[in-house]
């Protein structure tokens, strides 16, 4: 009798975990059932940089829901002043959240998710998809801006350039202090939400998933995350997350290769000093810029969109799936049409009042002609102040690689802060990011290959911690290897696609690093890793503020020397400088900025902080002829019309 | 058919289906929702699968070293055998449609001509045989050709476990597995070996 019930247990226990693994199974179908949309490709790309699943989901929706209700000690800098959380970190806000009456929920996110979020249901890191609905990044987050004038009008979100407001990394540290709160569970989290939104029950189903998927999400990244304690160290809180002698960054920079070195070589990436300014991505179509990055480091804007993910958090496993491939591909194209094709508001559309005389305009292409065009082209003046002439890509050193620290001239040349490119292991990253992702089985043959000659490259060199890493790093590839078979869908060709030298072949001698010249023009490595800035346009000179690639140049009238630059100053929620063409950056008081909404200390005399180089022209602002400032002024009228 | 043998199957006791489908589902059950915490998930099922397979085809393997020839199979071989083809072919599924994307050809490319070869034809001529142990009347009592040919699929089935999971070893799971299975093998028989002696 109890065999038979022991039996009959097992047979109905067997069915029972049968029909729960092929259920979970047929709703994992359904869950990332997905198929690329149709219609205009501008929309399309539109919506892939502004809604678009990248791998950057930050925390559920439900969660960010309650995220100051629940995690408030881990969001609060002490510097809100009235603002939400969101707008305290520098996020665009959502202009319907304003209207809405009804409580902020899971359901109507896309009318107070800040602009730039994406709703999606991957689980971060292992893409799983799930009900569970997460808020996630796009490449809008960062690469969409608006313009505050004095007044406090905001203008709407300018698509493409870089957010200025936006403190990243500050809020990258909130997040991490708040999952990493023992006090906080998948329990607290839907209790809170329930409060919230009464009215907004999951299904039992959907309930249950919801239940468990937060479980394993939470678990899972304190358990990411207290393992990457080792290379990130701990989070700043409170009003540390405010402060440059903790955060250095501030608003509207990143660290990026601090952060690739971390994700890509897996290693901490301390010492590194390369700030770089959110970038404008505005034309960045391969005719006009054939290299992108401050340094021309890489070639195709795909790879650069996957890069650009891929430092930011985004796994590759993220980066595989179909819809997130569509979405960068997508959204790399939209960049290059952007501003061409898709049409960007004009400095004069945004400042009518500000708009420059044409005389002045006229005077300042001649001057800009004889001190700019050589390395960034120029752009005809148009007659229609709300419309722009195409981008002429020509000029003397446009597109070519301008040294800088070691492989400055000897002149000085451009002379800006080298630290950007000078960064420990920005030797060694360019392989690691080549090998992050097989190619097919002809080149992945050529990876191992290059790999196995770096490791004797470093034995040769003396080094054999490095070659050990390059071992380390080639166990990984063969791991990876086996998990992508086809090849990763985002892998790059060492050398340019089309190019009838780049084959299997001949990989091994185009591989990374790629020993051609820096001064080598075209440059046909599709990764470099020279200590050297490139000549690119500047489309859209006025939403490209604070200037340099640090962003240690408030304004364009500092950057061409009309005005002396300000050793110190103060950035945040900056309002716009129609006047001067950027930022108005107050000079802080006793060494301190106090207005809470501009908070962060910029000190050029900080180590990659620099706002020394690129002193063209080559005049004294303090020294100005009457004749040379009227230059400068027509050069400051035109550069506000292209 | 003068080779058939018209001896009645052994008789068939609940508890063999219970517990072949229970280890069956369990480790169905595993490979699904462990996933869900490895960084990969499609790579892990693929490989769960097959380490799945690997294990259930073990009690087969140990009753069929056991009574080929001497006693009749049994049904714990019988569900035993079979669990563990359709564990494989749910690899299969895995690795070609998920990984592969539905292209055996570039299973060719990527693993070369004598790996992946053998791969698809153990799915085939294990289907075939499968099929054959529950439409054949003397699947427990094979004589003739159908014996030789049940010895045959056991040593195929056997020697492509033993390739994919000792020699290429891609993860330490399979090592382990590997070498339990063939430990399980080699006690079957020396144990063969021993009762024949002592049956002297």
């Amino acid at each position: 009798m109890v065999r038979r019930a022991v039996n009959i247990a097992a047979i109905v226990v067997s069915c029972l975990a049968l029909v729960a693994s092929l259920g979970w199974l047929w709703l994992e179908g359904r869950w990332s059932a997905w198929s690329p949309p149709q219609g205009e490709p501008a929309a399309i790309g539109y919506n892939a940089f502004t809604k678009g699943a990248f791998g950057l989901e930050a925390f559920p929706l439900k969660y960010a829901v309650v995220a100051g209700r629940v995690s408030s000690a881990a969001f609060t800098t002490t510097l809100e002043d009235g603002r939400s959380l969101w707008e305290t970190f520098g996020f665009l806000p959502n202009s319907k959240a304003v209207t809405l009456k009804e409580p902020f929920c899971e359901g109507n996110a896309d009318k107070w998710l800040p602009y730039g979020f994406a709703v999606t249901n991957y689980v971060p890191a292992t893409a799983v998809q799930t009900s569970l609905k997460f808020a996630g990044l796009t490449c809008a987050s960062c690469h969409s801006g608006q313009l505050r004038q004095a007044n406090g009008k905001l203008s709407e979100p300018i698509s493409g350039m870089g957010n200025m407001d936006l403190d990243v990394i500050a809020f990258t540290d909130a997040v991490r202090n708040a999952v990493m709160d023992p006090d906080l569970t998948a329990d607290k989290i839907l209790n809170e939400y329930a409060k919230v939104c009464p009215s907004d029950s999951a299904g039992l189903i959907d309930g249950f998933v919801e239940k468990f998927m937060l479980d394993g999400w939470l678990s899972g990244i304190r358990e990411a995350m207290g393992g990457d304690s080792r290379k990130y160290g701990l989070p700043y809180h409170g009003i540390q997350m405010k402060q440059a002698d903790d955060i250095p960054a501030g608003p509207g920079r990143t660290r990026p290769f601090r952060s690739i070195v971390r994700v890509a070589m897996n290693l901490p990436g301390d010492e590194n000093y390369a700030y770089s300014k959110i970038p404008a991505v505005f034309e960045q179509n391969q005719d006009l810029r054939p290299r992108a990055q401050y340094d021309g480091s890489l070639g195709d804007p795909v790879t650069r969109s996957f890069i650009a993910a891929y430092a930011s958090g985004s796994s590759i496993k993220a980066l595989s799936k179909p819809e997130v491939v569509h979405n960068i591909r997508k959204a790399a194209a939209y960049t290059e049409d952007l501003g061409i094709g898709i049409p960007v508001k004009t400095f004069a559309t945004h400042f009518p009042d500000h708009a420059p005389a044409a005389a002045d305009v006229e005077h300042g292409l001649t001057v800009y002609k004889k001190h700019c065009a050589d390395c960034h082209g120029h752009r005809p003046i148009s007659a229609d102040p709300a419309k722009v002439e195409p981008w002429v890509a020509e000029g003397k050193y446009l597109h070519k690689l301008e040294g800088v620290g070691p492989l400055a001239p000897p002149n000085g040349g451009l002379g800006v802060d080298a630290e950007r490119v000078t960064f420990r292991y920005a030797h060694d990253l360019p392989l690691a990011i080549w090998t992050t992702l097989p190619g097919n089985p002809k080149i992945t043959a050529v990876q191992e290959k290059r790999l196995d000659k770096a490791i004797i490259d470093a034995q040769d060199a003396g080094a054999p911690a490095l070659a050990y890493f390059w071992q380390k790093q080639k166990e990984q590839f063969l791991l990876t290897k086996r998990q992508y078979r086809l090849g990763h869908p985002l892998y790059f060709p060492a050398c340019p696609e089309g190019d009838a030298t780049c084959t299997p072949e001949s990989l091994l001698d185009r591989a990374p690093p790629c020993a051609l010249d820096f001064k080598a023009y075209p440059q046909t490595c599709e990764i470099t890793d020279f200590e050297a800035f490139v000549n690119n346009p500047i489309p859209y000179a006025f939403l490209r503020a604070p200037y340099l690639h640090n962003g240690s140049v408030p304004t364009m009238a500092q950057l061409i020397n009309l005005e002396k630059r300000q050793p110190q100053f103060c950035r945040g929620q900056n309002v716009y400088d129609p006047e001067n063409l950027g930022y108005k950056a107050p000079n802080p008081v006793d060494g301190k900025c106090t207005n809470p909404r501009e908070a962060f200390l910029f000190d050029t005399k900080v180590r990659g902080n620099g706002n020394f180089g690129h002193n063209y022209p080559a005049w004294d602002p303090e020294k100005l002829t009457d004749r040379q400032r009227a230059d400068l002024q027509a050069l400051l009228a035109y550069l506000k019309t292209i | 058919m003068a080779d058939l043998n018209t001896q009645p199957p052994p008789p068939y006791q609940r508890e063999q289906l219970a517990i072949s489908l229970l280890a069956f589902a369990l480790l169905f059950a595993f490979a699904t929702f462990f996933g869900l915490t490895q960084p990969d998930i499609t790579f892990f099922r693929t490989h769960a699968f097959a380490w799945s397979s690997a294990l259930l085809v073990t009690p087969a393997l140990y009753i069929f070293v056991r009574r080929h020839g001497i006693a009749p199979l049994t049904h714990w071989w019988r569900l035993f055998w079979t669990f563990a083809w359709v564990m494989i072919a749910v690899h299969l599924i895995w690795g070609l449609g998920l990984e592969h994307d539905w292209q055996p050809l570039s299973v060719f490319e990527r693993q070369g001509f004598w790996i992946a070869f053998p791969i698809f034809l153990l799915q085939a001529v294990w289907l075939i045989d499968i099929a054959m142990t529950w439409t054949r009347y003397d699947w427990a009592w094979p004589t003739g050709g159908y014996k030789v040919w049940q010895g045959f699929m056991w040593l195929f089935v056997l020697a492509n476990f033993f390739v994919a999971m000792v020699i290429f070893r891609n993860d330490t799971e399979s090592l382990v597995i590997g070498l339990m299975q063939t430990a399980v093998v080699v006690a079957a028989f020396l144990m063969r070996w021993n009762e024949r002696e002592q049956s002297l």
